[in-house]
């Protein structure tokens, strides 16, 4: 009985509630309806003057209005135009009426719904706003040329992008206003970024460009070439970015920037078609533009950086191309030059600063080859001189081979007080230290009345040596030998892997591994080494050592060497058998390392090419392991 | 990236409790000790998120085709009441643990404008909330609602640490309990104003 | 115990000082910082306030004797939201411009826990004529209460009163006009009349 009246109440409540709902919802509904279209009428009024209520307001179905943020059109017959169009603002689509007269003025502006900050954004929606459109010409408006609202740049921004595609529409559907073609576009680009009238001649055959460069043009203003007109792209975050960029032949300044394409993010990356960006090349030094001294686009950071390197890139090729031509040698060509000095057997060098992490003193890092083979490193270095009175700046450029060794040094340009420090300037200084090993304690030369700019210059090439190191650059691939190779020079080692990018490298050794048994235990280390030898390949092997530093086998892997049998060609007391399997390689089995570099093993004579070879490579063996306390050896 | 925004927006910059206002009974009442705002913003995460589904579901497919959305407020009210009266009954049932640290705080939720206000807001108002977008998707909802419920139980939890704090100082007489509460949460409100120039 | 009888007077101005909704019963509180910004908006707020809870005290008073308790709260839920309901509608038709600027919070008196409050402690439990007066007292005292606020955010924040400039723009403290700064001025104003409620009790004491 309970239950029932408690659904009883219940029902009897909400059927109750609802009749009263219903009831007010009738009455209330068309009252509301009516306010809204009122609301929406009046301002018809407002924004076109000469309305009248006999002038028919049905909107008109006849045109697209895809992308032009118009969502209402009304002709009025005889008298002019009302647009209703909507656009993002802030925090809210703020919807808005302009209307345009007969004569291509516009008539009227109201704010019809915004929700935006009061104060700010909201202030689209102050009376004070709207007067300055009555009169105002549809190109004043188009072009964005009117107060906009303080505080409240991204609803302006929405705003005025809104109106100046409501005003293109316009003045092309009912002001006979051509639009213009891409191929109209891109030649007034063109005419923008270098001068009013040019005519340009494609050049890109008379250079040699680089992969970046896609088109090369000469602007020519009637009389001769003023600006040169580089068509670039770039890897960006997305896909390929494509650029003109424009520069002045007469004061290599920027003239203009135009984006030509680009796939990357809304809203991130893909500002960068946003034409305001461009402004600021227009006048932008070569300098500013060889340090990409513009703005970031904010947030989108893997757009923006290879941008500013493109920029970079384009900005050093002109130097080189034609900042040469002043007589003077551009920054760029006497780096390489130099480097060409030290590396005279290089045919490449690729610059891969960006790959590590940036240093005070290590401005650009090179790679050079000659053809697929790895010759080594240079870099180009600024240092803080020694001078007393001022702080001043030396730019030299040093090599690190692949064996570690300094392949040369040359000095860029001296900051220390000219005259005293001259010594420097000179070959003899970079060959002091040439051929030595960065790893060894090598020592410059210093000259007297200027030893502080020495004590400079070594603290800078300890700091490359330093950077070198800890980036663990110019290491070429380690190479790997076979797993039977491997498992054979340590008896007892089932699985190994490599662990040779743990330490640091050295040359001759071709890779280290770490061995462990089958029950995964780790018990010693493999070498994998080449020696010098006889033959021009040299001597490929595998040695193993264990964790107290003893050696285990070692394994001969290839055999190019000429001489058979060691007793033949050499004197050779207490060995036996025929390379590889001769008996005076049990010299470095099953003995400790530290007791080889106490009491080397003598070569052989007559076969010394070889035997000193292997001595020498194992020698380099057992002293990195001892030096660099793998597996703790002391 | 969107929802990212939805969500930074819903905690931050439009955080509930202090831009928003709603929620504001419990965020001064239940505030004094850490634990007690820990449960309580638990539970409101959870009733505002399910809810905020559930009311978007109901409005999507029943209220808007049958031009009847007037009737969201009673509707939606009528949900939120049962869902939290069977989660209560659920709880108190399966798990007396949770019950003692939550089941206490769920009435309470029930009235909460945040519940209501937030279900409305990504309903009926959704335009305002979602950038114009008057038709948003169930997943910008869920985000909305979780972002929001996630900045109510990180303001109040802040706030009942320094209340907790604070009960330790002697206070003038007429300043004790709501008005310090107040100023506290004006510089903590001035504070999360600054989220405002990052979205 | 024995109750004693309140007049309709004592009753009314209960809800106007003494148990005032905003200031002492610290209900309401969303709608009290949320529509304060203008003292347009606060006398908007109040009076729906007022209708809503004047009829549902007299609609729970009415019925009081027939709603079975177990599920007394969902019929009040259930007669409250309708009204508020009703009032979105009638707002929206006849008053739009403060409907709009009310926007959420007019649908968030449903969940006012002064309207559920009262209901709950006195329209369950007197007449129809008595549950009227107290619903009026209430809500009058919570308009006064809002409004108070409203005054003080609106002309020292904004410079303006309902809308007319009456102190120049440049002596504007704009963070009362933002969310931030009805915390302040909401725990000023309490603190204030804590004290003059303490000094009363205390001298009332002495006394």
């Amino acid at each position: 009985m309970k239950h029932v009246r408690i659904v009883l109440a219940l029902t009897l409540v909400v059927l109750v509630a609802s009749l009263a709902v219903f009831f007010v919802e009738g009455v209330t509904t068309p009252i509301i309806d009516d306010y809204n279209f009122e609301q929406a009428n009046a301002a018809k009024f407002t924004v076109l003057p000469t309305l009248s209520s006999s002038d028919d307001i049905t909107p008109t179905t006849a045109y697209d209005f895809t992308g032009t943020t118009i969502t209402e059109l009304i002709i009025v017959e005889g008298k002019g135009y009302i647009y209703t169009a909507q656009f993002q603002g802030y925090q809210s689509q703020i919807t808005y009426m302009v209307a345009v007269d007969l004569e291509g003025n516009i008539t009227g502006y109201k704010t019809l719904l915004q929700g935006d900050t009061p104060g700010l954004g909201a202030e689209i929606a102050n009376p004070d706003f709207y007067p300055q459109f009555v009169g105002m010409s549809t190109d004043t408006a188009a072009s964005g040329d009117f107060d906009g609202l303080s505080g409240a740049s991204v609803t302006t921004g929405g705003f005025k992008a809104s109106l100046a595609k409501v005003l293109a529409f316009h003045k092309v559907e009912f002001e006979g206003a051509v639009v213009e073609t891409e191929a109209q576009k891109l030649a007034r680009w063109k005419q923008e970024i270098t001068v009013s009238g040019a005519t340009f001649t494609d050049v890109s055959g008379d250079y040699t460009l680089p992969a970046f460069v896609t088109a090369m043009e000469f602007a020519n203003d009637g009389s001769s070439d003023v600006a040169v007109v580089y068509q670039v792209v770039f890897d960006g975050r997305n896909d390929i970015v494509e650029y003109w960029i424009s520069f002045d032949l007469a004061t290599n300044e920027v003239l203009g920037f135009r984006l030509l394409a680009q796939a990357e993010t809304p809203g991130y990356g893909a500002k960068i078609e946003e034409e305001a960006r461009w402004e600021q090349f227009v006048g932008l030094s070569l300098d500013d533009a060889l340090n990409s001294n513009f703005d970031d686009i904010a947030g989108a950071t893997e757009t923006t950086n290879p941008w500013k390197a493109s920029v970079e890139d384009i900005a050093s090729f002109h130097q080189a191309t034609f900042v040469g031509f002043e007589g003077g040698e551009s920054d760029a060509a006497k780096t390489l030059r130099l480097i060409g000095e030290i590396y005279p057997t290089a045919d490449t060098f690729t610059e891969v600063t960006r790959n590590y992490a940036p240093s005070h003193d290590v401005r650009k890092v090179y790679e050079i080859y000659n053809g697929s083979d790895f010759l080594g490193i240079a870099y180009f270095v600024e240092s803080i001189g020694a001078s007393y009175a001022e702080v001043t700046l030396n730019q030299f450029v040093v090599g690190i081979d692949v064996n570690r060794n300094f392949a040369g040094f040359r000095m860029f340009s001296l900051g220390d007080t000219e005259g005293i420090t001259d010594a420097y300037l000179e070959a003899t200084f970079g060959a002091s230290f040439a051929g030595e090993s960065i790893d060894s304690s090598y020592t410059i030369d210093s000259y007297a009345g200027a030893t502080f700019t020495g004590v400079a210059l070594k603290n800078a090439i300890d700091k490359v040596v330093a950077f070198h190191n800890d980036n663990a650059i110019g290491r070429p691939d380690s190479l790997d030998a076979s797993e039977a190779n491997i498992l054979a020079a340590f008896p007892g080692a089932a699985t190994y892997e490599s662990i040779y990018l743990d330490h640091p490298y050295a040359g001759g050794i071709y890779n280290l591994y770490m061995v462990y048994n089958s029950s995964a235990e780790a018990i010693g280390y493999v070498y994998y080494s080449r020696a010098d030898s006889n033959a021009s390949v040299g001597v490929l092997f595998t040695w193993g050592v264990n964790l107290a530093g003893v050696s285990q086998q070692i394994i001969i892997i290839n055999n190019a060497e000429t001489w058979a049998d060691a007793q033949e060609y050499g004197d050779y007391t207490g060995s036996v058998g025929i390379w590889p399997n001769t008996t005076w390689l049990n010299n470095f089995e099953g003995v400790s390392l530290a007791s080889l570099i106490a009491t080397p093993v003598d070569s052989v004579a007559g076969v010394t090419n070889t035997t000193s070879g292997m001595l020498e490579a194992i020698g380099v063996i057992a002293e990195y392991h001892i030096d660099n306390s793998i597996g703790g050896a002391e | 990236m969107e929802l990212i925004a939805i969500a930074f927006g819903a905690i931050f910059v439009n955080n509930v409790v202090l831009q928003q206002f709603y929620g504001l009974c419990p965020f001064l009442g239940v505030s004094t000790k850490k634990s007690s705002a820990l449960s309580m913003g638990m539970a409101v995460t959870f009733v505002i998120t399910l809810s905020s589904i559930i009311s978007y579901i109901i409005y999507t497919f029943i209220l808007k085709p049958n031009d009847i959305t007037y009737l969201s407020t009673i509707v939606f009210i009528l949900v939120i009441a049962s869902f939290v009266q069977l989660v209560e009954m659920f709880i108190k049932r399966f798990s007396s643990s949770l019950y003692s640290a939550l089941g206490v705080y769920l009435p309470l939720i029930t009235t909460n404008c945040a519940v209501l206000g937030v279900a409305i807001d990504t309903t009926v108002n959704s335009a305002k909330i979602f950038g114009g977008n008057e038709n948003p998707t169930l997943m910008m909802v869920t985000i909305y609602a979780l972002g929001i419920s996630l900045g109510y139980a990180l303001v109040i939890f802040l706030f009942s640490a320094i209340r907790e704090e604070m009960s330790a100082y002697p206070i003038k007489r007429n300043w004790q309990g709501i008005p310090i509460a107040l100023i506290t949460a004006f510089i903590m409100a001035m504070i999360f104003i600054g989220f405002g120039g990052i979205v | 115990m024995a109750k004693k009888q309140k007049s309709i007077r004592e009753i009314f101005t209960n809800g106007l000082f003494k148990q005032n909704p905003t200031f002492v019963q610290f209900l309401g509180m969303c709608p009290t910082l949320a529509v304060t910004k203008s003292v347009e908006s606060a006398l908007g707020m109040g009076a729906g306030v007022i209708f809503v809870l004047v009829m549902s005290n007299l609609a729970v008073s009415l019925v009081r004797n027939y709603v079975p308790r177990e599920v007394r709260i969902p019929i009040y839920i259930v007669i409250i939201a309708s009204l508020v309901t009703i009032l979105e509608m009638l707002m929206r038709a006849f008053a739009p411009d403060i409907a709009l600027l009310l926007g959420t919070f007019l649908s968030l008196i449903a969940v006012n826990c002064i309207i559920l409050g009262r209901a709950e402690a006195f329209a369950s439990k007197n007449g129809p004529i008595k549950s009227m007066a107290d619903g009026l007292g209430m809500a009058i005292g919570f308009t006064g209460g809002i409004t108070l606020i409203a005054t003080f955010r609106e002309i020292l924040g904004a410079g303006t009163f309902l809308g007319m400039q009456i102190i120049p723009e440049t002596y504007q403290i704009s963070i009362l006009i933002q969310s931030a700064g009805a915390f302040l001025v909401f725990g000023i104003l309490v603190s204030q009349i804590n004290k003059i409620r303490m000094n009363r009790a205390d001298r009332n004491e002495v006394a």
